[in-house]
């Protein structure tokens, strides 16, 4: 029973760090610098729909979706003014990386100033006990969270393989230069991925915000969590996303069960550290050049 | 050195206007106060209720009487650097040396060693750590010690009847004081406690802790956290099935924790520093207090007023700081908080009471 | 003009750290988030060290300088087989279990409450408690400091820790230690790191763990990138120009109600600028057709 319950958190968990690592690395793969940026969207999005929804008593159902698209707006807005000028500047992703943190202070804060810094509740139903199975126990939350995030999951993926749109965003993922030889427009099928990317941080921040409630540097761990299970699972792998992520899961949620609680975090990504050596190019282990010494 | 050119253009800006600030006497004939509190950063939310406090207070004396005051805020951005660089700057800069401190005690400690050399009052608000009661004769503070916040708790907790508690702090200066105080007071009361666990600030996700207090069956959870923290352990506790009676500390005497908890935290049990709820001089503030900000005030908001009262009404009275200093230590005042008295360390000496969570108010039992 | 003094010893701490970042972020290749860990590796020795057994600054320097070496070399050996991102991910790991330990091993550390009371600076019966000496000392540091890596960056170790950086293949076959190369160059860095933890360690008087967490190395990191990868002079002018700005902040009036957050957003925007237009335009590591 206490066995099934872990596993319960450790599949609600993943699912949520399946979101957030699948919506950095999307933007990741073409631009290839750390967007942290999509700390803050994390944020905004659950603050939007905490405006709409709360605020201005706009039904949730149609809150979810204003709320994502505008982060979306937001990020691509960011795109076209900062870091597509930075980029034919021939800026280095270091310096692309301050800059998305500037950006990400700018952010918070605006958030700190209109909302303030204390805890937002956005809780749909009433917190009660959940479903019970076998002595373990769900919410309808997180069952939603779970199917919402895998359904995401799903149709982005399909979106990338089947549409026209998401064929270009592969080939510039893969090669930016032959993309453009082959005539495709790598500026705009950027701007695609940060919406895209965007707009899945947006939902996982909404997620979260539902079951935990709303502060503005609520985004910044979240992210931690999925530009880490990115790199683990190896870049460029779907398969490796789904197996770093839960990966990280397992590690955070079994350590907390069974470790004593102040070394929880010291023993997690010692596990991630040991992984990383045992496997230095991730699960997927896509070849690097430089390690093949 | 020319990729640089716009650096060195507002590093010379910033050091000009640095130096022309130094240089500019200020006007002192009103009352000088700075308050260093947390406006951004983890513990925004706290030095945001010290700060709230103090501008009320402010206002009240600058509205009634002749000698006005004038309070300088900097934000120390719940950083011990940034702390020690507001206290340099309204030291040296705005030449003040009386300051009001809104910030963690990692901050206080930060800046207690500067306070006692260049013999600046510095009044701590917020921090409950045991160390700031040594941290030198120039550092006062009106919120008590941590350590006798939980024996006392442990005290109560035993002689409402329970035998089993388990412990869930947060891992730095804010939370440790609290569980070793709480454990061997509790112990000494023979009773048991089955787990104490220690979470990360910024956490947010309990539900393993919260199925390992399960399985121990404890009578109740003593929550050492931050408002956020306890609500959503509360709630994550709940959705797989345990309620246990919740004990908490006086920092989440909030509103947030009444509307974000809802139904869930009815009948939680916290302390409180002994403030007279039915006194004339809380139930001015609270009422002015809520007309201004919208929210009743937290225990903070409370220490903040309070601290600007009793600097003001000492310095007009002696108008020396080594005399204000002898002034806290010997006299007691009457505050929004009731009567507050001072120690020999400069730590406050007040009464504890306990407040239980009944219809979406904190009600005080005895 | 103590607040200057003060802000001139916090810019000194930070040129210090950031140079010796700048040696293997910059000249190796090694982008590392561990380097407020190092920072605080030394800091914590001396505090130990001269407040229970009361040693004097000359030793705890050198002491915590081999602490610091030997937990490097230890480190390192394990964590550069790791290359990019996922040295960058190690060594964020690295950093919060060193936070980890400072935090939670309360015996030796005293955990978040901290360690106080740590004695000033005393040289040869010269008491360096007063802000304009101490300056001075972390003055000579520094430059000792700048001196020492510019050796070592001329020197044939620092032509092959840029060839590593450039084509760690080509590197290797051309005969030269890669490997060994990357150890000794974190060693000799985090060694140096521990030298504004000694220093910083004096000069509060006062070190908890919080001040030794991810953020400081995020900010180490961008002082570093600001300054250019390579650029040791122009490390210097980005760490006054990123210690000064919040500061100078302080000065601008605004509305109370408003002002923490707005100087954050001012201080946000600033920095976008600067980067926008100074022309640096920086050293690709991370990505590399």
């Amino acid at each position: 029973m206490t066995f099934l319950q872990i596993l319960i958190n450790i599949i609600y968990t993943s699912c949520i760090v399946i979101l957030l690592s699948y919506s950095f690395a999307i933007s990741y793969y073409p631009v290839k610098f750390f967007n942290i940026t999509f700390a803050a969207i994390i944020s905004t999005g659950a603050y939007l729909t905490y405006l709409l929804f709360r605020q201005l008593n706009i039904i949730l159902w149609i809150a979810i979706p204003i709320a994502t698209f505008l982060s979306a707006f937001i990020g691509v807005l960011f795109n076209i003014f900062i870091y597509r000028p930075l980029n034919k500047k021939k800026a280095s992703s270091l310096l692309m990386l301050l800059v998305s943190l500037g950006i990400y202070i700018i952010l918070q804060n605006c958030i700190s100033l209109l909302w303030g810094d204390e805890i937002r509740s956005l809780q749909i139903a009433n917190v009660k006990i959940g479903h019970e199975i076998f002595g373990a126990f769900i919410t309808n939350v997180q069952i939603i969270t779970i199917s919402v995030s895998l359904t995401l999951f799903m149709l982005t993926i399909y979106f990338l393989e089947y549409n026209k749109i998401g064929k270009c965003i592969r080939a510039v993922s893969t090669n930016k230069e032959l993309a453009s030889i082959q005539g495709i427009n790598s500026e705009r099928v950027i701007l695609w991925t940060i919406g895209i990317g965007s707009c899945l941080a947006a939902v996982a921040g909404i997620l979260v915000a539902t079951e935990n409630g709303l502060t503005p540097t609520m985004g910044f761990n979240l992210l931690l969590s999925g530009v880490i299970a990115m790199i683990i699972g190896g870049v460029g792998s779907n398969c490796g996303l789904i197996g770093g992520s839960i990966l990280l899961a397992s590690a955070q949620q079994l350590t907390a069960y069974y470790m004593d609680s102040k070394w929880v975090d010291a023993v997690a990504y010692l596990i991630l550290i040991m992984f990383l050596i045992w496997r230095p190019l991730g699960i997927s282990g896509k070849r690097l050049k430089k390690i093949e010494i | 050195m020319k990729r640089f050119n716009y650096q060195l253009e507002i590093i010379t800006v910033i050091v000009t206007v640095m130096l022309l600030e130094g240089c500019h006497s200020f006007e002192k004939k009103n009352v000088q106060i700075g308050l260093i509190a947390d406006l951004s950063g983890t513990m925004a939310t706290y030095g945001k209720w010290v700060k709230e406090g103090a501008e009320l207070a402010v206002a009240e004396i600058n509205s009634n009487s002749t000698q006005k005051i004038d309070l300088s805020f900097e934000d120390s951005k719940s950083d011990p650097k940034s702390a020690l660089s507001a206290l340099e700057k309204l030291y040296n800069i705005n030449k003040i040396r009386m300051i009001v401190a809104g910030n963690s005690s990692s901050c206080v400690m930060a800046m207690a060693p500067v306070v006692n050399d260049k013999k600046i009052l510095l009044f701590s608000t917020l921090a409950s750590s045991p160390n700031i009661t040594n941290a030198g004769e120039y550092v006062f503070r009106n919120r008590i010690s941590g350590t006798f916040e939980s024996q006392s708790m442990a005290i109560e907790a035993s002689k409402l009847g329970m035998k089993s508690i388990a412990i869930l702090a947060t891992n730095n200066d804010a939370g440790i004081p609290y569980i070793k105080a709480f454990t061997d007071k509790f112990k000494e009361q023979k009773g048991e406690i089955v787990a104490s666990i220690l979470i990360n600030p910024g956490q947010s996700d309990f539900r393993s802790y919260a199925l390992l207090i399960k399985t121990l069956r404890p009578e109740a959870v003593f929550l050492v956290t931050t408002v956020d923290q306890a609500v959503n352990f509360i709630n994550q506790s709940i959705t797989i099935g345990f309620t246990p009676k919740w004990l908490g500390i006086s920092s989440l005497k909030t509103d947030q924790f009444i509307t974000n908890g809802g139904k869930n935290v009815e009948g939680a049990i916290i302390t409180n520093e002994g403030i007279d709820q039915n006194g004339k001089r809380y139930i001015e503030f609270s009422s002015k207090y809520f007309k201004k900000f919208g929210e009743n005030p937290t225990i903070y908001a409370v220490n903040g007023y309070d601290a600007i009262h009793l600097l003001y009404e000492s310095y007009i009275r002696t108008n020396n700081i080594e005399m204000v200093k002898y002034e806290l230590l010997r006299n007691s005042f009457s505050g929004a908080a009731g009567i507050i008295k001072f120690d020999e360390n400069g730590d406050v000496v007040k009464d504890l009471e306990l407040l239980k969570v009944e219809g979406g108010k904190f009600i005080s039992i005895k | 003009m103590e607040y200057l003094l003060h802000l001139l010893i916090l810019i000194t701490i930070y040129i210090m750290l950031a140079q010796s970042l700048s040696l293997i972020a910059g000249f190796a290749g090694m982008i590392s988030l561990a380097h407020a860990g190092f920072f605080g590796i030394g800091a914590y020795t001396t505090a130990i060290l001269s407040v229970n057994y009361h040693f004097p600054f000359l030793i705890t320097l050198p002491v915590g300088m081999v602490i610091c070496g030997i937990i490097a070399i230890l480190i390192s050996t394990i964590a550069i087989r790791t290359v990019d991102d996922y040295f960058i991910i190690c060594t964020i790991g690295i950093q919060i279990v060193i936070f980890s330990i400072m935090n939670n091993w309360m015996s030796l550390t005293n955990g978040p409450l901290g360690i106080s009371g740590i004695q000033p600076i005393n040289i040869f019966g010269l008491n360096l408690s007063n802000k304009l000496p101490f300056l001075l000392l972390s003055i000579i540091f520094t430059l000792a400091i700048y001196m020492f890596l510019r050796f070592i960056i001329k020197s044939g170790f620092g032509r092959v820790l840029k060839a590593i950086s450039e084509d760690e293949i080509y590197t290797q076959s051309i005969g030269k230690n890669v490997y060994l190369s990357k150890v000794t160059a974190f060693a000799i860095s985090a060694m140096i790191a521990a030298i504004p933890g000694v220093l910083y360690a004096h000069y509060i008087s006062y070190i908890d763990p919080t001040s030794f967490t991810v953020d400081e190395s995020i900010f180490i990191l961008s002082i570093v990138i600001i300054g250019g990868m390579r650029n040791l002079m122009g490390i210097l002018i980005a760490a006054a120009f990123l210690v000064l700005l919040p500061e100078a902040l302080r000065f601008i009036g605004l509305p109370n109600l408003i002002a923490a957050n707005l100087r954050q957003i001012i201080y946000g925007i600033i920095l976008i600028v600067v980067i926008f237009k100074s022309d640096t335009i920086g050293f690709t590591i991370v990505t590399k057709e």
